[in-house]
This record gives C-alpha cells, structure tokens and sequence, in this order.
C-alpha cells in the first residue's frame, strides 16, 4: 500500500477536523457524563467530538483516493500572511489597549496604523492622515453621539 | 371583518397624525443610522436609543421603538451587501449573495430587493398579525421541547446545504459549529464547560462576534491577498441602481415564500430571524433551476431570506401582544418600555387599550412604507461608498468592526475573540470550508441540546417522544426526507469521481 | 432627555473628580454626596432591575440634587458586574444593586470573593413577591391538595432563569420543609418558562406578578400561590403560601443596594434613609406598583445585613444539599 495525497486541500482539513475532535474530547474529560437518558454536561461535547473526529478521518482519507469532491475550485494563490496576521494583530492590540485603560483615542490610532500595515505597500502620509480622520470621526460618532463612556485618554476619566 | 376594519381604522387614525408620523420617521431613520455600524445590531440599537423614547407618551414611544426595530434591521442588511460583515445570525444569509452582487456592481438591486422584499412581506405579516394574531400565537404555545429539538434537527440538516462547497464539509462544520455552540454555561446543570476559567466565556460566543471574524475579517485578508492591486471592492462596472424588470420577476416567488416561511416562525421564541432566512435560502437554492448560481449573486438569494427576516418581525410581536411574553431579546425591550408606561403587557392589552394595540400594528405598516421611503433614495449614497479606493476602505471597515464588537460587552476579549475567529475563518476558507452551517449550528446548537435534554428529563429518558407527537414526527419525517434529498446527488457524482480516479 | 443630560455629566465628571478625591479625607455624611453617583447593574438595559435602577436614580438625583447615572454591565451571568462593583473605591459613589444573584455567585464560588466581605449592603430598595401559576387543567390550587397531589407524580416547575435561581433554590427549600414532590424543568428565563406552561409542558411555572397577571389573563393558566408574605393588591384573592400552613415561607426577588466594603458608615446610613424614604413616597410606590414590585420595608442597615447573612448561610445549605457546586 502507498498513500499518495490527491488532494491536498482536503487532506489538511481532515486533519484539521480530527484534530478540532480531539481537542474537545480533551476539554471535556472532566465533565459528568451521564447517561443517554440522563445526560450530563459532558455527554453532548464527547459525542460531537467523536462525531468530529470521525469527520475528520472520513474526509482525510478521501482526500488520498479522490482528486475533487467537489466543483468548486480551491483557493489560488499564496497564503496571505501578511494581511492576516495585520488585521488580526491589530485587533488584538486594540483590545489589550482599551482593556488596559490606554483611551480611546491612542487604541484607534493604533489599531488603524496596524490594519494599514496589511496592505503590501504602506503610504505612511495617507495612512497618519487616515487615522487622524477616523480617529476623530469614531470619536465623534460613538464618544458623542452614542455617548460610549470610554475615556478618550489614558489621563481622562 | 368590519370590526377588523374598524380597528385598523383606529390603528391608522392613531399612527397617522403628524406627531407619530414624525416618531415613527425618526425612529426608522436613527435605527437605519446606527443598525448601519457593524456590530451594533437591533438588539443594541434598540437598548441604546430606549431612553429616548421614555419622554413620549406611551403609544408614540413604542411607535418610536417599533421603528428603530426595523430600522436597525435593515441597516444591519446594508453592512452586511456592501462590505460582507454580518451583524446577526439572520444576515449571514443575506452575505452570501448580497456581497457578490454588491463585487458585480450590483449592490443598488440587492439593497432595492431587500427593501422592496420587506416592505412587501412587511404589508402582509403584518395584516396577518391583525387578522389571525391569537391563532399565530398558538403556533408558540403548541411548540414544546419535543418540537423545538425536531425543528432544529431539521434546520441542521437545511443549513449543510447552505453555502457551497462538499457536503461532507459542510457537516463538519455544523458538527464544529455545534462544538463552539457548547462554550459557555450550561443550562441544564448550569455547569461552565469549554470557558478555559474566563469570564468573558462564560456566557457564550457571541453569534455577532463569530460572524463578523469568520466573514468580516476572512474578507479583507482574501482582498489584500490579491496579487494585483485591487482598487475597490468591485470587480465590474455598477450597472443601475435599482433591479430591472427581470430582477423583479426571478425575486417575486422568493419574495411570497420567503414572506410565508418568516410569517410561521416569528412567533417562536428565541430563533425566529435566523431560522427563517436560512429556511427560505435553503428552499430556494434548492427549488432553482440552477443551484450553482447561489453564492455567486443570485438575487433569489437576497430577496426571500429578507423576506423572511422582516416577516418574521412582525409575527415575532403576537406572542407579546396577545400573550404578554416576548419572543426575543428586542421583544423584551418593547415589553419593558410598555412597563416603564405603566401598561401590564398580555391579551387583555387589546381590550383595554385598544388605540396602543392597534396604532402599534398600524405603525408596523408605516414603518415599513417609511423605511422603503427612506432607503430607496439612500441606494445611491451606499453604492458610492464602494467606490472608495479599497486601501482606505479596510482600515474604515475593520475599526468600525473593533469599536462595534468591544461596545457589545465593553470587553477587549470579545475583540479578541473575533480576531481569533477571524485567522480561523481563513484557514477554514483556504480548506474550501463553508461558513454558515458553523454559524447556525452554533446559534441552534445550545437550543438543540437544552430541549433535546428537558424532553428527556420531561418524559423520564423516553427518545419515543420525537416521534408520537405529531407536530414533532412531522419534522422527523422532512428531515429524513431532505437528508434523502440531498444526499443521492452526491453520492452519485462521487462514485463517478471514484471511478474516475481509478 | 433626562439620561442623556445624565450622561454627558458623567462625562463631566472628571473634573469634578480630581478635585474631589481631596475632599474624600475630611468628608463626612453631612457634604455627601458632591459629585455623580453610579448604580452598576448586572443586566441589559429593558429588563425589570434596570426599571428599578432607573426610578431609584431619579429620586436620588431628585433628593440630592446630584446625578445618578444607571450603568448597565450585563454578561458573565452578572459575574462580570460584581467583579466591577468590587474594584471601585468604597467611598460612596459606587453602587451595586442586585438581589439574589450575588450571594448566589458566592455560594457557588463563580466570584473570587465572599459577598458579604467584599461589599456592604445599604439598603433594601424594593421587593417583588412571586407569583406561581398552574396550567389551567390542574385539578386544585391549594398547597395542601397540590402536596398530596404530588405524591403520586412529582409536580414540574419552571421559573426565572434556570439552574441556580432564586425560584429554583426557593421551591427546593419547600419541598423540603412540605414534603411536596417536585422537579425541577430549566428553562433559559421566566418568559419561555410561562410559555412552556401554557402549552402544558410542565405543572407549575413561577413569575413575577406582572408576568403571571398577564400569563392569567389569557385564560390559559391560573393563579396558584402568592409566594410572598403578604398578599398583592392587584391579586386579593390569592393566598400566600405562608397562609396555607407555612408561616414565614417566601421567595421573594428584592434589590439591595451594596457598596464596596470599606464606605464609611455614615454615608451608609444617609443612603439607607434616603433611599427607603424615596422609595415609600406616594408617587414612587404608584410607579413601582405598575411594574408589579413594592417598596421593601424599613430596614435599619444592620437589621438588612443580619437578614442577608442568615439567608446566604441558607442558600449556601441548599446549594450543597442539590450539589450544584
């Protein structure tokens, strides 16, 4: 027996899946079980993640029998690194930002210098002016019109 | 019939002076206003602008509210066409053909659509709230658990057929998105399971939140993956701004179920707008000539689920008017503002304050002829926005994102949450994994399993119960039938794929 | 209009602020309060605390001239709220208003903090007794009848938010002291509870008054006990539980009023006086009775403590007993 992937997009998945059912069979093997007429909090979770896993494997292994499953094409192109690590690195920074209590005003600029960063060539000139734009029109939106009681700045109230 | 006239004569005769004309236009147009901001959906919209309404008297206040109801609904539809970000379970239908329009320069008929579908289902949901409100109510009443965890099986099933790409696929994502659905506090044993200690978790993931990672965010990265530069969201020229002759013709059918199918499950509590939209998606994907046109901008695929979503708006207030208990978080928003006014919300609302009862129901038409009034002349505005060179787009789009998610629960781990959300959503993209059965499964999949288990617990552990009640054996038996359905057209094609490969 | 003016104080309200951190050292009940108020609550704005919180705001800022700004901080199953409550400085500006929820937090450990050590309650601002109501085929409604009734089948019930309510540790608290059988159905809120009820899923559902009044009224369910100690105005008819046999039973759903531990005494006792005063003014209690909830009893501020103490030690009993911890 020789396994040759065919289709390398749904091989990936399969083991994605498997090992998404893995991970929640772990996270619940501390919750009651019960019974099928009793269930306990933990007899849904272990079931899907069985159920996940057998998902998982299924798929995996027609991705070494079938070229496509399906008629829709796979994604071209090269992983696009950059935007996503950007975007969602900047959301995060946006969220530890405000959490720490930094101010409105600083967490956006920040949060908008980062998303710029996601677009392979940066103009820093439109992108500062961009920021103090939307700075300013989220301020006015949602400090002043909704009236969110976010302090604007790390030394406001 | 003549007292039914004679009441909507009264309903008109209270909602038509000028005073609650001006409410019911203000309310539509702050609604559409903020529903517009991505992230802050109805529910927000409504909590946010409730205040406003305490000053009024009682009838122009919940005229007011009714009208930021809709208003933030359909605002809520245009984020989601224009730039793919999804607010709430129901708009998530509304992405998946309305974007596309929206990248072929035809964002001008989806939003018309939209609005001339839910002005139309609007009209006639809400003369069946007038006419057979109390019988429509009985539809919640007759609903136990044994029904809601039938439907809901059902409605899985529906949602593996929504969006594209392999049906195996499409499984394990309702399976993962059933997973996610577990996070939070269980109702049952009111234990926490899969919250890793945090607060933050411990109520759930928020469906806004999943939602606006998975198709916000996948969105943009797929946009700036682009080898070559792209300029703005669209990849043709915008061809009119309002549908042609025979977009009217292809959305009428859809229009008309989509109304039927929204009018039926509104009164339900808890998951009138999601059921609905994806139910209507799904029969008209599947009732198509040519299924393979759905996803890639058939306006059948706008024009029933938002049709659906606004009948079911106005249906999802009979339990509230004739019962006195509402049928979603908005509904309890309403609910409160009649108690803050000092009206004991229940039937006897129709007897004793009979101007309230039906001026609200009057005002639910004129909020929607208000809205289309409002939104038509608006088209022309939205459809420019696309023109905005997409590198100053995005960075618009995501902090209008971060400030929408972080205002839900003024918490950073919900940002967080959507960021995660969001580097999975293209992982699961770039594995041809379609996105809305997760996003379903998540929303019914807490339900599912809280009446799956209080059947049991009701009957003392006896599974017969899905099948001996008829209303429930009804599903089971369209489940199978659909299951059936949909599974020999693929079975077929891969044992040809099969043989094909060997 | 009167929030917005609220809010856009609060926002004011920094420089208010710095100055008045030195006044803090010197203060005493006599100047309080001399800047705005918060009353954190742990639910969505539209819900009925949120109704108390806002009338009780608007006759304080009536009272004292000050604002008194209604902050609503939902989620974390009101975790997130007491966490909040906790952390603001105990000098008389924060308050927390929340009924059973938070001794309930504690007994079950989902707060890293002992209620009663980390907050002090001032005053008891209203109370709502609860009502419960029978699907329309239960053959009696009296509490006796419905014990032996219950012999046969346990009797299902269903009522404010599911596991762990104050309705839920209540009806376990009598079924232990009456011998009825019962069991009890979650339900993810009063509203499909009453629902579920009506369709005839389930026996008993316990609500508000204002939700039950409203559930009677469509015929499909009658009114089967009045859960509180007294009977209701809007529902003479109905006896109490305590009545029928079970003198000083209830359950009942009151808002206190808490402070951060530490708020000087007497600063307590202004807030306990004005606050039950404003409260049981002719004008309040109308507004209050429209929402189905009554002004609570005049309580000296260690009376409330002792009562909260004694009732968390109870809850605390209970929730080992149904091992829900």
């Amino acid at each position: 027996m020789r396994f040759t992937i065919k289709n390398a997009q749904d091989f990936w998945c399969g083991v994605f899946f498997t090992a998404m059912g893995v991970l929640a069979i772990w996270l619940a093997r501390d919750y009651p079980m019960g019974s099928a007429l009793e269930m306990g909090p933990g007899y849904f979770p272990t079931w899907l993640g069985g159920i996940m896993i057998a998902f998982g494997l299924v798929i995996g292994a027609l991705s070494l029998k079938v070229a496509r499953a399906d008629d829709e094409p796979a994604p071209a192109g090269p992983w696009a690194y950059r935007p996503w690590l950007a975007i969602c690195g900047a959301l995060v920074v946006f969220a530890l930002l405000m959490d720490a209590g930094f101010g409105f005003v600083p967490s956006l600029f920040a949060l908008i210098v980062g998303c710029a960063l996601a677009h392979k060539d940066v103009r820093w000139g439109e992108t500062l002016v961009l920021a103090v734009v939307l700075t300013a029109a989220a301020v006015a939106i949602f400090s002043y019109g909704l009236e969110l009681p976010y302090r604007l700045f790390w030394w406001s109230h | 019939m003549e007292t039914l006239l004679q009441n909507l004569l009264l309903g008109f005769s209270v909602a038509l002076t000028l005073e609650n004309l001006f409410y019911c236009f203000a309310g539509v147009f702050l609604g559409t206003l903020i529903g517009v901001l991505p992230g802050i959906g109805s529910l927000a919209t409504m909590a946010m602008l409730l205040p406003l309404t305490l000053v009024l008297p009682p009838v122009s206040a919940l005229i007011m509210l009714a009208g930021i109801y809709y208003g933030s609904d359909y605002g809520g539809s245009t984020t989601a066409i224009l730039v793919n970000l999804p607010g709430e379970g129901s708009s998530v239908v509304t992405v998946l053909d309305g974007h596309p329009m929206a990248q072929q320069g035809r964002a001008g008929p989806a939003l018309a659509i939209a609005a001339i579908g839910s002005f139309f289902a609007g009209c006639v949901a809400t003369l069946l709230v007038a006419l057979v409100g109390p019988p429509l109510a009985n539809i919640a009443i007759n609903f136990n658990s044994p029904e809601y965890f039938s439907l809901m099986v059902m409605a899985l099933v529906c949602a593996s057929v929504v969006g594209s790409g392999s049906l195996l696929k499409s499984l394990a994502m309702v399976v993962l998105g059933l997973l996610i659905g577990i996070v939070g506090t269980d109702v049952t044993s009111g234990a926490s399971r899969f919250t890793f200690g945090s607060v933050a978790l411990s109520d759930g993931v928020g469906i806004a939140v999943a939602a606006m990672g998975l198709f916000g965010i996948t969105e943009i990265v797929k946009n700036l993956a682009g080898t070559e530069m792209t300029q703005t969201i669209l990849r043709g020229k915008i061809t009119g701004l309002m549908p042609r002759w025979s977009d009217f013709k292809v959305s009428f059918g859809p229009i008309v179920r989509g109304t039927a199918i929204g009018a039926v499950f509104g009164p339900l509590p808890g998951l009138g707008g999601t059921i609905s939209s994806f139910t209507s998606y799904m029969v008209e994907k599947k009732i198509a000539k040519d299924p393979s046109r759905f996803g890639k901008g058939a306006i059948e695929g706008v024009a029933g689920p938002e049709s659906a979503n606004n009948a079911c708006a106005q249906t999802t207030f009979v339990p509230m008017l004739t019962l006195g208990i509402p049928a979603s978080a908005s509904m309890a928003i309403m609910l409160g503002a009649m108690m803050m006014h000092g009206i004991t919300p229940g039937p006897q609302v129709m007897t004793s304050r009979p101007e309230l009862f039906w001026g609200l129901i009057a005002s639910m038409w004129i909020g929607n002829a208000m809205l289309l009034v409002l939104n038509l002349p608006l088209i022309g505005l939205w459809v420019r926005l696309l023109k905005v060179p997409y590198r100053i787009l995005f960075p618009i789009i995501v902090t209008f994102m971060g400030i929408g998610i972080y205002s839900l629960n003024t918490m950073g781990a919900d940002v967080m949450l959507a960021a995660l959300f969001g580097a999975m959503g293209y992982v699961l993209y770039r594995l041809g994994c379609p996105f809305p059965p997760l996003i379903l499964a998540m929303i019914l999949g807490p339900l599912m399993e809280e009446n799956l288990r209080r059947s049991l617990l009701l009957t003392d552990g006896d599974p017969s119960v899905f099948f001996t009640r008829p209303i429930s054996l009804g599903f089971m038996i369209a489940t199978g039938v659909l299951l059936l359905l949909f599974a020999l057209p693929v079975f077929r094609r891969k044992r040809k794929a099969v043989m094909a490969g060997e | 209009m009167n929030s917005t003016f609220e809010r856009s104080a609060l926002l004011a309200a920094p420089l208010v602020l710095a100055f008045a951190t030195v006044v803090e050292a010197q203060q005493k009940a006599g100047n309080y309060p001399v800047r705005p108020i918060r009353i954190i609550i742990s639910v969505a704005p539209g819900a009925g605390a949120e109704m108390i919180a806002r009338a009780t705001a608007q006759m304080l800022h009536e009272h004292w001239g000050q604002n008194v700004v209604v902050e609503p901080r939902p989620g974390g199953g009101g975790v997130i709220a007491t966490e909040i409550a906790a952390r603001a400085t105990p000098d008389g500006y924060t308050f927390y208003q929340n009924g059973f929820g938070l001794l309930m937090q504690g007994a079950l450990k989902r707060v890293p903090l002992e209620p009663l050590k980390a907050f002090e309650p001032m005053v008891r601002s209203t109370q709502q007794p609860y009502i419960m109501i029978g699907h329309h085929s239960l053959p009696t409604t009296g509490m006796k009848e419905l014990i032996a009734l219950s012999a046969g089948k346990p009797l299902t019930y269903a009522g404010s938010s599911g596991v762990g309510s104050s309705v839920h540790i209540g009806l376990e608290r009598f079924a232990r002291i009456s011998g009825m059988k019962v069991k009890h159905v979650p339900y993810k809120g009063s509203a499909p509870a009453i629902l579920a009820l009506m369709g005839g899923e389930i026996n008993l559902a316990i609500g508000s008054a204002m939700a039950s009044i409203g559930a009677i009224k469509t015929g499909k369910v009658k009114p089967v006990a009045n859960l509180g100690l007294a009977r209701l105005p809007a529902l003479p008819d109905l006896p109490t539980v305590a009545e029928q046999g079970f003198p000083g039973f209830s359950v009942t759903n009151a808002y206190n009023l808490w402070t951060p531990a530490g708020t000087p005494k007497a600063i307590i006792a202004e807030v306990n006086r004005v606050v039950t005063e404003g409260m049981n003014a002719p004008d309040m209690v109308k507004r209050l009775a429209a929402s189905g909830a009554e002004p609570a009893t005049r309580l000296p501020h260690e009376k409330l403590k002792a009562e909260l103490v004694a009732e968390y030690a109870e809850i605390q009993r209970t929730v080992k007993e149904l091992k829900l911890n």
